[in-house]
């Protein structure tokens, strides 16, 4: 299925221990992170899905080393890319961190790319700084990378400014950019959220298309549970800066067992079915200036005791997964 | 040209007869003009009492062009809307402005739609104001009325936009809506900024309004999942113009257009079993400009079924089947209707 052999398919390619990020924000000090591990494996497809603020873009950005050190207060944790392990969080220089191990795609890439330079200039001159290469060359690597995302009319767009492209055709540029310098790790932060259903089915279908021929792990973010579930074989939940439930994708939207896992997926509206997405979650997620002893979705959760409010579950593997609940819910089908 | 739209009932509250919008941009050195946007280009449609109808497309279709000329915010280049049979262009100062109470709209992002220097219950209060509706009191009355319709309290009366959540913000814009007593709601992609659980709870709010006030609805929309649970009539919009309209259940059953399969076949199930074994249909190339379109049928350059016909002539949205009208050539029976 994937290029990538079976050694280097049983080593992670990535894994993330215990990270922990508190940021400085105007009203206070922001948990976002509030310890989380995980691993993807060369050539697997990993998906992080959570709600706005449930910290997983902020919990990728420290991974790869591009938290702003002006507002973090505090970042901890362990990343490890094959041979290498990083320990500082917050570094000085990210243009040179983490790369060329781990790359990243951001959300919104018209954004992301400079509005007055054209599209070859951004990538020759990301070629020329990593690589050396002259201007020639660098262009000519450059058409390569675009014929690689399926760009057809490649001269055209390297002569382009950004804004003369569409939405899907920037993010494909970003694509390129990003595995120009052949990361072991693409993390992908929400890369369709901004573009047309369509675009995202060429989008997506692209980033499978770049790992079944590099083999190149990648960490797809979003809050689409539709999209994760086209994409990732291995799927983490994340609500208020922490994993609530991970599980293979299989398991996890057949059986959720972590309350707020369930009531995710029971109100994702289908196009594949009548039925009424039931019980929207009451409540909104939480403030995170405030750390709350107990379970953060137990303001919200149907099931939740007294303990759920006095006391933090950890997350308990169970078989292939794991979830952080006193009560899970589910279990009808064994793993 | 046949309007599909409209089922049988005859109270007919808003319509659209062959809309266009163009938008014309200035002349370059005052010599050439250069071809005009038409970003809605010969739309009919009817929302009748009680209706939800969908209007489904992707950016750049138009959809909110559309939604604005039919809440009379601009002026059709072409064709008329009517609110009650009446061309709103030509009706006079006083039945406008009933029209413009009876026809509201909420928006897509909510923070950017609510003045961030005004007290939710001023916002919301604002249209009742201008139209110098009712003595103070009644007015004050009828906001409190409207908020807890909406679900927000006394304590969320007195704060300002920037102090609530993105739902709340969004439930402070339909609380303006509605305290206007409206029979129509245009609710342009007012699900769109939000998270998948407070989206839920939009759409029964909205769900339960229609039940307690009649509204009926014109959903502008992208979001297919959530367009199943909310319409009972969808139309989909391309290049400006509607491609296809049915009933709700028929059209996500059996889409007859090419383009409304496409756009069905990319939405993402979150279900892995089903989304393994998908048939996936890619869409060739871009959209083109709504200012250079193809001749002949718009989804040509895009369709994999196109054929020399398809270049040569526009097809018309025709009736196909109950309820249904497709604009296309060869649009596809479905298998076991």
């Amino acid at each position: 299925m994937t290029a990538a052999s079976d050694t280097a398919r049983d080593e992670a390619a990535l894994s993330v221990g215990d990270l922990r990020v508190r940021l400085r924000a105007r009203a206070g000090i922001v948990h976002a992170v509030n310890g989380i591990s995980f691993a993807v494996r060369a050539g697997e497809i990993v998906g992080i899905v959570g709600e706005s603020g449930s910290g997983k873009s902020v919990a990728m950005m420290a991974t790869l080393g591009l938290l702003d050190a002006q507002i973090v207060e505090q970042a901890s944790g362990l990343v490890t890319v094959g041979a290498r392990t990083w320990r500082d969080i917050v570094v000085p220089d990210p243009w040179t961190s983490r790369s060329p191990e781990l790359a990243i795609v951001f959300q919104d890439a018209i954004a992301a790319l400079n509005p007055v330079l054209t599209v070859g200039a951004q990538m020759t001159d990301a070629l020329a700084a990593r690589h050396g290469l002259a201007t020639g060359p660098a262009r000519a690597r450059a058409r390569e990378l675009l014929d690689a995302v399926r760009i057809a009319d490649a001269a055209r767009v390297l002569d382009s400014y950004p804004h003369q492209l569409s939405g899907g055709m920037c993010q494909r540029v970003m694509i390129a950019i990003a595995i120009s310098a052949e990361p072991k790790v693409l993390v992908a932060d929400e890369p369709t959220t901004a573009l047309d259903v369509t675009v995202q089915a060429q989008i997506l279908d692209l980033l499978r298309r770049i790992r079944d021929r590099t083999g190149m792990a990648i960490v797809i973010i979003s809050h689409d549970l539709g999209v994760i579930a086209r994409m990732a074989s291995q799927v983490y939940v994340m609500y208020a800066g922490r994993i609530v439930e991970s599980a293979p994708a299989g398991a996890l939207f057949a059986d959720p067992r972590h309350p707020y896992s369930r009531a995710l997926l029971q109100c994702s509206p289908r196009i594949d079915r009548d039925d009424r997405a039931s019980g929207a979650i009451p409540g909104a997620p939480p403030d995170m200036r405030r750390r709350r002893p107990g379970c953060a979705f137990a303001p919200r959760c149907t099931q939740a005791t007294a303990r759920c409010g006095a006391e933090e579950p950890a997350l308990i593997p169970a078989g292939v997964r794991s979830v952080a609940c006193w009560h899970p819910v589910g279990g009808g089908r064994h793993d | 040209m046949i309007d599909a739209t409209s089922p049988l009932s005859t109270e007919i509250l808003l319509e659209a007869d062959s809309v266009c919008v163009h938008f014309q941009a200035a002349s370059r050195f005052g010599l050439t003009r250069p071809p005009p946007v038409r970003a809605v280009d010969g739309v009919s449609l009817r929302l009748v009492a009680g209706d939800s109808l969908a209007v489904v497309g992707e950016s750049g279709c138009g959809k909110s062009t559309l939604a604005r000329a039919l809440a009379a915010l601009i002026a059709p280049t072409a064709g008329q809307v009517r609110y009650r049979r009446r061309d709103v262009a030509t009706s006079g100062c006083h039945e406008r402005r009933l029209m413009r109470r009876a026809v509201q709209m909420v928006f897509q992002n909510p923070s950017g739609a609510l003045d961030p220097r005004l007290r939710v219950e001023t916002i919301v209060r604002e249209g009742l104001d201008a139209g110098a509706i009712g003595m103070r009191a009644e007015r004050v009355a009828r906001v409190a009325h409207a908020l807890d319709m909406v679900g927000l309290g006394a304590q969320h009366a007195r704060a300002y936009p920037g102090q609530l959540s993105g739902g709340q913000q969004q439930r402070v814009g339909i609380a303006r809506a509605i305290v206007m007593a409206p029979e129509v709601l245009i609710c342009d992609e007012v699900t769109s900024a939000l998270d998948v659980s407070i989206k839920v709870q939009i759409v029964e709010l909205l769900m339960s309004l229609r039940d307690s006030l009649g509204l009926a609805y014109l959903f502008i929309s992208h979001d297919l999942g959530i367009v199943r649970q909310i319409a009972t009539r969808v139309a989909v919009m391309y290049l400006g113009q509607i491609v296809e309209t049915a009933s709700t259940a028929s059209f996500y059953r059996a889409p007859a257009h090419p383009y409304s399969v496409a756009l069905l076949s990319a939405v993402p199930i979150p279900d892995p079993a089903i989304e393994a074994t998908r048939h996936h249909i890619e869409l060739l190339g871009e959209v083109p400009s709504p200012s250079n379109m193809p001749t002949g049928c718009r989804f040509r350059t895009r369709c994999a079924q196109a054929q020399p016909r398809c270049a040569a002539e526009a097809p018309e949205l025709r009736d196909f089947g109950p309820g249904r009208a497709v604009a296309c050539h060869y649009p596809i029976s479905a298998s076991a209707d």
